[in-house]
C-alpha cells in the first residue's frame, strides 16, 4: 500500500498567516509520573490526548521486522472490544467486556489476576458490554462499569477496594459508563452514556481516588435558571437534553484545566423542534476546574446538532507556535469534519478546516461558530449531507507527533441522508471510504493519506492511531489490518492482519528492556516487538 | 425428570448470561418451555433467587462477637495480608466475600490448618536464580518458559526457567499455623463470626491460573 500525497481539497475558512512550529519537549504537557516512557498510565498514554510515544526501538528503519511476541486471548472472544489497555511496569491492565479486567505480564502474555465484574443489570435497556479502559493512581485501578459505577481495583491482586454510583436509578434511567476514567489531582473523572435514548441529561463526576467519594458533579445541559439555560427552550426538554460526556478527557497541569467533550442533545437526535436555541453544553468542549468541576470556559462545536455529531472527539493539547509566539493549543478534529484549534487557556477559536468530506457549511464567524448551509438540516423529506451520522471520524483516538508537527487522523468520506425521524445510510449507493489522514497543524492542510478499506458494510471504522519518535504512526482497520506507517511520508511499512475487527487504538511500551506494541481485538490483544 | 435446581452445575457454576438465556429460550425436546413473554427484569430476577439456591453459604450466621472477631483480625496480622472492606494486604486471597463464598466449616479450617488446602494463585515459590541469590514470592502464574511472581513490595516480576537455578513450591502456605494456639477458643468463634458477615457480592478474584 502506498500513501497519496494530495493537494488539500479541504479549505481554510479563516485564513490566518499561522506559523506553527512544534515546541521543545520541555514545554510539552507531561505531568512528572508520564514522562517515562516505559508506561502507558492513562487511556491517550499521558493526559495531554497526544498518543505518542518517545520509544525508539522500534522504528522505520527496523519495523518490518516486527512479529508477534504474544497474544492474550480473552475467553469467549468479545463482540466489541475498544479497550486501550494500560501499562506500568511491565504488568498491563486490560479490559475486556464491560465486566471483566486481567493484569497480565506484559513480557509474557501471561495472566497475573482476573477480576470478574458481577453485573448487578440495569432495567433500563441495553446496557454497554464494553469499556474504553481502566485510569490509573499509584497501586489504584479505576474502571467504568455497565451499571453506572466506578470501581476501584488494588493493581497488585485485583481485589475491589471501592465502589461508587454513578448513576443513581432513581434519578435518571443508567446506560453505563464506558469512557476510560481519568485521573488528575488525586480525582477519578468519569462520564456517562446514553443521550441518544433522549432520556438522561448528561453530566461529568469527579471521585476521590482514595475514597470513592464523590466530590463535584457538573452538568452538560443546565436546570433552568442557571447559565447556558437560556440556550434552551422553557419546556422540560433539558431533562432529557444529553450532552453526555462519553469518551475520555485531557488535563493540562499547568494551567489546571480539565478538558472534556460531549455528546449531542436531545432528547430527539435529528428534530431539534423541541429544543430550540443552540442547546448548550452539548457537542461542545467543557474547560473545568478539577477541583471543584468550575466551568472556565466552553466551546461549542455544533450548536443545536440535528445530526448526532456531538463533539466526544479526542481534545489534543498541543504547545506550539502560532503567529510568532508559543502558545498553548487545543486540537479537535471533530465528528462534523472539521479540525478545530482552539486556544486552550481561553477558549479562542484559531482555525478550523475540514478534513473529511463535508457538505454542511457556508462558513465560520470569526468565534468559530459555524454557519450551516440552507437545507442542511433533516427534514421530512430527507437532507443529503456529508458527513453521515457516523462523522469524519469518532471517538476513536488521533495522533499528534511533535516531530512532525502533525496530527495524525482516522478519517471518514461518507454521506446519509437524515430525516427528522432519523437517518440513513446507503454505502452501497453512496460509498464510505476510510483514511488514516496526516494534517499539518500549522496550516491545516492534507500532508498525506493512506486509504484504507474501501465501502463500508456492517462494521464502521472505530480503529485509532498512535505516533512514536521511532518515526512512525501505528493505527488500525476495521478490516483486521495493524498496520505502521512512516510518519513523514505515509508509506506503510508493515501490516499484519489480526483476524478480526480492530476497534480500539494503539499503545506502546516497554517491559523486560524491549518495546512492545499492542492493540486489542475481540479476539484479546495482540503485542508485537522486533524478531530476534 | 427436571435438574435439582440446588446442585444443578447449570445454576451454580454456569455465567449468569447463560442462565439467563437458558431461562429465556427453554430446553428444546424437554418439559421446560422457553418464556418469550417474560419483562427481562423477571428473567433477571428468576437467575438471581435460582442462583441464591446454589449458594452455600445461606445458613444461619456465625454465632460470635464480629465487632471481637473484627478487632482480632487487626490485632493478629490478618490484615497484612488480607483485603476486607477495601483495606488490608495483597499477598493473600481477597476476604471480602469469603462468608459467601465458604461454609464456616471451610473457613476454620483455612483459619486453622492454612496448609490443608492451598487457594490456587496464592501458593508460595522460592526461586534460586542463577546467581545464587534466593527469593521467595506468590506464584501467580507460570508457564512452560516463565514464572509470575508477586513480591513482598507488591511488584510482579516474571523469571525465565532457564535462567534459574532452581525453582520450589513448598506446599505450605505462608499464613501462620498456630492461630489455634494463639487465639482462646472464643477467640476463634468471634473471628469466624467476623469473616462469615464479609458477604460482599462483588467476588474481585477469580483464582486460579489459566491464560484467561
Amino acid at each position: 500500500m502506498r500513501s497519496t500525497r494530495i493537494v488539500p481539497r479541504v479549505t481554510a475558512p479563516l485564513l490566518l498567516l499561522a506559523l506553527l512550529v512544534p515546541a521543545s519537549a520541555s514545554a510539552q504537557v507531561l505531568q512528572e509520573r508520564y514522562k517515562n516512557p516505559a508506561n502507558w498510565l492513562s487511556y491517550d498514554r499521558d493526559n495531554s490526548g497526544r498518543r505518542y510515544s518517545e520509544l525508539d526501538e522500534i522504528n522505520r528503519e527496523n519495523v518490518a521486522r516486527l512479529v508477534p511476541k504474544w497474544v492474550f486471548q480473552y475467553s469467549p472472544p468479545q463482540p466489541r472490544t475498544e479497550a486501550t489497555p494500560l501499562v506500568r511496569d511491565g504488568v498491563m491492565y486490560l479490559t475486556a467486556g464491560g465486566m471483566r479486567a486481567f493484569a497480565i505480564d506484559a513480557t509474557s502474555g501471561r495472566s497475573i489476576w482476573r477480576f470478574d465484574y458481577p453485573y448487578s443489570r440495569s432495567n433500563d435497556g441495553p446496557t454497554p458490554n464494553w469499556t474504553r479502559g481502566f485510569g490509573i493512581s499509584g497501586n489504584r485501578l479505576f474502571l467504568g462499569t455497565p451499571d453506572c459505577y466506578v470501581v476501584s481495583l488494588d493493581s497488585r491482586n485485583g481485589a475491589m477496594l471501592w465502589r461508587s454510583q454513578v448513576t443513581d436509578p432513581d434519578e435518571q434511567p443508567c446506560f453505563g459508563s464506558t469512557g476510560a476514567p481519568i485521573i488528575a489531582k488525586n480525582r477519578v473523572m468519569m462520564g456517562i452514556r446514553g443521550g441518544d435514548t433522549g432520556r438522561i441529561r448528561g453530566y461529568l463526576d469527579a471521585f476521590n481516588a482514595e475514597t470513592g467519594k464523590r466530590e463535584w458533579r457538573f452538568y452538560s445541559v443546565p436546570a433552568p435558571g442557571e447559565p447556558g439555560s437560556e440556550t434552551w427552550p422553557e419546556n422540560d426538554s433539558w431533562k432529557a437534553g444529553g450532552g453526555t460526556p462519553w469518551t475520555s478527557g485531557t488535563y493540562d497541569p499547568e494551567l489546571d484545566l480539565l478538558y472534556w467533550p460531549t455528546g449531542n442533545p436531545g432528547p430527539k437526535d435529528f428534530d431539534g423542534r423541541d429544543r430550540l436555541g443552540d442547546n448548550l453544553y452539548t457537542a461542545s468542549l467543557l474547560a473545568l476546574r478539577p477541583d471543584d468541576g468550575e466551568l472556565v470556559w466552553h466551546f461549542q462545536y455544533t450548536p443545536h446538532d440535528e445530526h448526532d455529531w456531538d463533539a466526544n472527539q479526542t481534545p489534543v493539547l498541543v504547545d506550539a507556535e502560532w503567529d510568532g509566539e508559543t502558545r498553548k493549543l487545543l486540537l479537535h478534529a471533530n465528528r462534523n469534519a472539521f479540525l478545530y484549534v482552539l486556544d486552550r487557556a481561553t477558549g479562542k477559536f484559531l482555525r478550523g478546516t475540514a478534513f473529511a468530506k463535508e457538505t454542511w457549511l457556508e462558513k465560520f464567524t470569526p468565534e468559530g461558530r459555524p454557519i450551516p448551509k440552507p437545507g442542511s438540516a433533516p427534514n421530512p423529506s430527507g437532507s443529503y449531507v456529508c458527513p453521515d451520522i457516523h462523522g469524519g471520524t469518532n471517538w476513536q483516538s488521533p495522533t499528534y507527533h511533535p516531530g512532525t508537527g502533525m496530527l495524525y487522523v482516522m478519517s471518514r468520506d461518507a454521506c446519509g441522508v437524515y430525516y427528522r425521524t432519523g437517518h440513513s445510510i446507503n454505502h452501497q449507493e453512496t460509498g464510505a471510504r476510510n483514511y488514516l489522514r496526516a494534517i499539518e497543524v500549522a496550516t491545516g492542510e492534507l500532508a498525506w493519506e493512506v486509504p484504507l478499506l474501501g465501502v463500508e458494510s456492517e462494521e464502521v471504522m472505530f480503529a485509532g492511531a498512535m505516533a512514536t519518535a521511532g518515526g512512525l504512526v501505528f493505527f488500525g482497520s476495521r478490516d483486521g489490518s495493524f498496520m505502521a506507517a512512516d510518519a513523514n511520508t505515509g508509506d506503510v511499512l508493515w501490516h499484519f492482519n489480526t483476524g478480526g475487527t480492530i476497534r480500539a487504538s494503539p499503545v506502546t511500551f516497554e517491559a523486560g528492556g524491549r518495546q512492545y506494541v499492542a492493540i486489542t481485538t475481540k479476539a484479546g490483544v495482540f503485542a508485537f516487538g522486533l524478531f530476534e | 425428570m427436571a435438574s435439582n435446581l440446588v446442585v444443578a452445575r447449570s445454576v451454580s457454576r454456569g455465567s449468569e448470561a447463560g442462565l439467563f438465556k437458558l431461562i429465556r429460550a427453554g430446553i428444546p425436546g424437554t418439559e421446560m418451555p422457553p418464556q418469550p413473554d417474560l419483562p427481562e427484569e423477571r428473567l433477571w430476577q428468576l437467575v438471581s433467587y435460582l442462583r441464591s439456591l446454589a449458594h452455600p453459604a445461606e445458613q444461619p450466621p456465625v454465632q460470635g462477637d464480629v465487632a471481637a472477631g473484627q478487632a482480632i483480625f487487626q490485632r493478629v496480622g490478618c490484615a497484612g495480608c488480607h483485603i476486607v472492606n477495601g483495606a488490608g494486604g495483597f499477598l493473600g486471597p481477597p476476604l471480602d466475600s469469603i462468608g459467601v463464598r465458604h461454609n464456616s466449616d471451610k473457613i476454620r479450617e483455612d483459619l486453622l490448618d492454612p496448609s490443608a488446602e492451598l487457594a490456587e494463585g496464592f501458593g508460595t515459590v522460592v526461586i534460586e536464580t542463577a546467581g545464587g541469590e534466593t527469593l521467595e514470592g506468590v506464584l501467580k502464574n507460570e508457564d512452560s518458559f516463565t514464572l509470575l511472581v508477586l513480591t513482598a513490595d507488591g511488584d510482579v516480576k516474571t523469571f525465565q526457567r532457564k535462567q534459574l537455578r532452581s525453582v520450589h513450591t513448598p506446599q505450605r502456605s505462608k499464613m501462620p499455623a498456630d492461630y489455634g494456639q494463639r487465639l482462646r477458643p472464643e477467640e476463634v468463634q468471634d473471628l469466624l463470626a467476623f469473616l462469615d458477615r464479609q458477604r460482599d457480592p462483588f467476588v474481585p478474584v477469580r483464582r486460579g491460573f489459566g491464560n484467561y
